[in-house]
């Protein structure tokens, strides 16, 4: 299995990343670490939807992340604490190249205060860990699962999110150990 | 079905929305593939098996709406979801006019996307179930069930063949037990109406009042009794086929009211006063002598000329002799499996009693015949003693009495009506104790 590199980019809080290495390991059994790295995302703002686009984002993190320049040796996660878009959705939590090795999950649309409810650290938490996994997985060839408690389950809102765990079921499981 | 199975083909002119479309469904685990535009989409489609295609409406040369027009030339199949942007919803209602299952705006809101293809793949499940059971139905109802080769009975499956597929009312003459009823259901499965269900009233088995609340229905309270409104037949055979059987037994106030229901397609319900409306072929059938009813005056004959459009006259079973011994071997064929009982076939004497018979009852006591056959025999072959055939062997006096042919047609009537004695009382015009009498006189019982 691919070591995963997650990296913290254009202010997202770095005590949430670090959070992450945990459940990542025990999850994909391989090297996890916390890197800093630097990116200006404005290149990446669109201004009339005041959204980043986020395939963007994922090629020129190809192009100026050393250890993804150097070869496919390592599996690369983005976590940004801004709003992401494809051009022909209107939002998207997150983005990875199935099989590939980049991808990036925003918080933005995660933090229960977006939905007019008091700040919950824990339920962020769970909510970016979940998305870490399943965006990680799609680096890993895993694809949608139909189990609602699977982390690879299909999410658009999140109410979906919630209702996942932050495990892969005993399929994902074994598909996940075919492919490694 | 498995996701992998299910093809999706995104059809944009613009590289982005094809990839990121293609990417989205990719992660869904469905099969995917991507169109830069009309004419290379239409290759795919003709080259591949594709269940759902999402098409941007506007594209430069062969535009949206116009590949979806080309698609549902050759293909009523797949489910086309057009995709537009919020200035063009025109366009997109014209696209839904043209067969297309839904439209959405760019951006499209991702939980909707996921829906409308969930949607649009349980109705594409749904439409496919819905045409394997047409198709089920339409060979389980076909005219398979007539059977014979015979010169006599050719021209009648001809006759039905030309008249199935038209609207007209037809009438089927032929005594009883000849197949009437077959007849006429070959006649609703040929024709456009076979979806809708072909409706049976047996006019000869009721009172007045009765076959007007049948044929009608009743209002809640229209009489004693009537607790809820009733839908009658006529209502019921909405878009298919009235099936009215022994027509020339209506008692002349009925005929009135069919006659102007048969016409204008139009009835009250009895005890009602809102007019009901409903589109029915009629098909009738009759064992009587209608030319002679309509000269005692105790048929309507403006009733008989409607009624009497388009005639099919099914000879006796005496009269086609020749299809005795494969009736006989279909009736065996059709018990064995429902009894689940193994018998090859009829011995030379059976055969031989079965051909030389005269078969009053017609088809019906043919079959009855071998019911019975098939109920007492022992071995693999039905032997002539297996056969009730005590009563009318041609030639032999046995069997012509009057009070032979009385037994007969009692049991018939019985058989007919399920045994039920009030009914079949009403249809020999004889009081129930009466037929209770002759039920023990005959010493009739029901075969099981």
């Amino acid at each position: 299995m691919k070591p995963i590199h997650v990296l913290p980019l254009g202010g997202a809080d770095p005590d949430l990343a670090e959070a992450l290495a945990g459940p990542l390991r025990r999850t994909f059994r391989t090297d996890v670490a916390v890197r800093e790295f630097s990116i200006n995302p404005e290149q990446f703002l669109d201004d009339g939807r005041g959204q980043y686009n986020s395939t963007g984002l994922l090629l020129h993190l190809k192009d100026a992340y050393p250890p993804l320049k150097s070869g496919p040796g390592v599996c690369t996660l983005a976590l940004v604490p801004f709003d992401l878009f494809i051009p022909v959705l209107t939002y998207v939590f997150g983005e990875a190249e199935v099989g590939g090795n980049v991808a990036v999950v925003s918080y933005h649309r995660l933090a229960p205060q977006r939905y007019g409810l008091p700040p919950d650290d824990a339920l962020l938490r769970d909510r970016v860990t979940k998305e870490v996994i399943h965006e990680i997985g799609h680096m890993f060839s895993l694809i949608h699962c139909s189990e609602l408690a699977c982390v690879m389950h299909s999410s658009s809102y999140v109410e979906d999110i919630d209702m996942k765990e932050q495990s892969l079921c005993r399929i994902c499981v074994s598909e996940l150990s075919h492919r490694a | 079905m498995n996701k992998s199975e299910i093809g999706i083909l995104v059809v944009d002119d613009e590289l982005i929305v094809r990839e990121s479309l293609g990417k989205w469904f990719r992660e869904d685990g469905f099969r995917v593939d991507v169109a830069e535009n009309a004419a290379a989409a239409l290759r795919k489609l003709q080259a591949g098996s594709w269940n759902i295609m999402l098409v941007d409406i506007k594209m430069p040369g062969m535009d949206g709406i116009e590949l979806l027009q080309r698609v549902r030339q050759t293909n009523k199949e797949v489910v086309v979801i057009v995709i537009t942007a919020f200035a063009t919803v025109d366009t997109a209602v014209k696209a839904l006019k043209e067969g297309a299952y839904d439209y959405i705006t760019k951006p499209i809101d991702p939980d909707y996307l996921d829906h409308m293809v969930e949607k649009a793949l349980q109705q594409q499940m749904l439409l496919r179930e819905n045409q394997k059971l047409k198709d089920t139905v339409s060979e389980l109802s076909g005219a398979g069930e007539i059977v014979g080769e015979s010169p006599e009975i050719r021209k009648v499956l001809d006759l039905i063949r030309t008249v199935a597929p038209t609207d007209t009312t037809v009438m089927i003459r032929g005594e009883s037990g000849t197949g009437k009823e077959l007849v006429a259901r070959a006649i609703h499965a040929g024709s456009p109406r076979k979806y809708f269900p072909i409706v049976t009233v047996n006019c000869g088995a009721m009172t007045e009042s009765l076959l007007e609340s049948e044929l009608f229905g009743h209002e809640r309270g229209a009489f004693t009794g009537a607790q809820y409104r009733r839908k009658g037949k006529v209502e019921l055979a909405d878009g298919g086929t009235l099936f009215l059987d022994e027509v020339g037994n209506i008692d002349t106030k009925t005929q009135m009211d069919l006659l102007r229901v048969i016409e204008t397609k139009q009835f009250t319900r009895v005890g009602g006063t809102e007019n009901v409306h409903s589109d029915f072929r009629v098909v009738c059938a009759t064992n009587k002598d209608l030319e002679c009813a309509v000269r005692e005056g105790s048929f309507r004959e403006d009733l008989y000329y409607r009624l009497n459009v388009f005639t099919i006259d099914l000879p006796p079973l005496r009269g086609r002799r020749g299809d005795i011994a494969k009736l006989a071997h279909y009736f065996l064929e059709k018990f064995a499996r429902q009894m689940n009982k193994r018998v090859e076939g009829f011995s030379p004497e059976a055969m031989l009693a079965l051909k030389a018979h005269d078969w009053p009852g017609n088809v019906r006591e043919l079959e009855n015949a071998v019911e019975r056959a098939m109920v007492v025999v022992q071995g693999d072959i039905i032997e002539r003693n297996h056969l009730p055939l005590h009563a009318v062997v041609s030639g032999q006096k046995d069997g012509k009495r009057l009070e032979d042919i009385e037994q007969r047609h009692i049991e018939q009537v019985l058989r007919e009506n399920g045994w039920n004695v009030s009914r079949s009382a009403a249809i020999l015009d004889i009081d129930r104790v009466t037929l209770y009498h002759k039920i023990e006189k005959f010493g009739l019982k029901r075969v099981q």
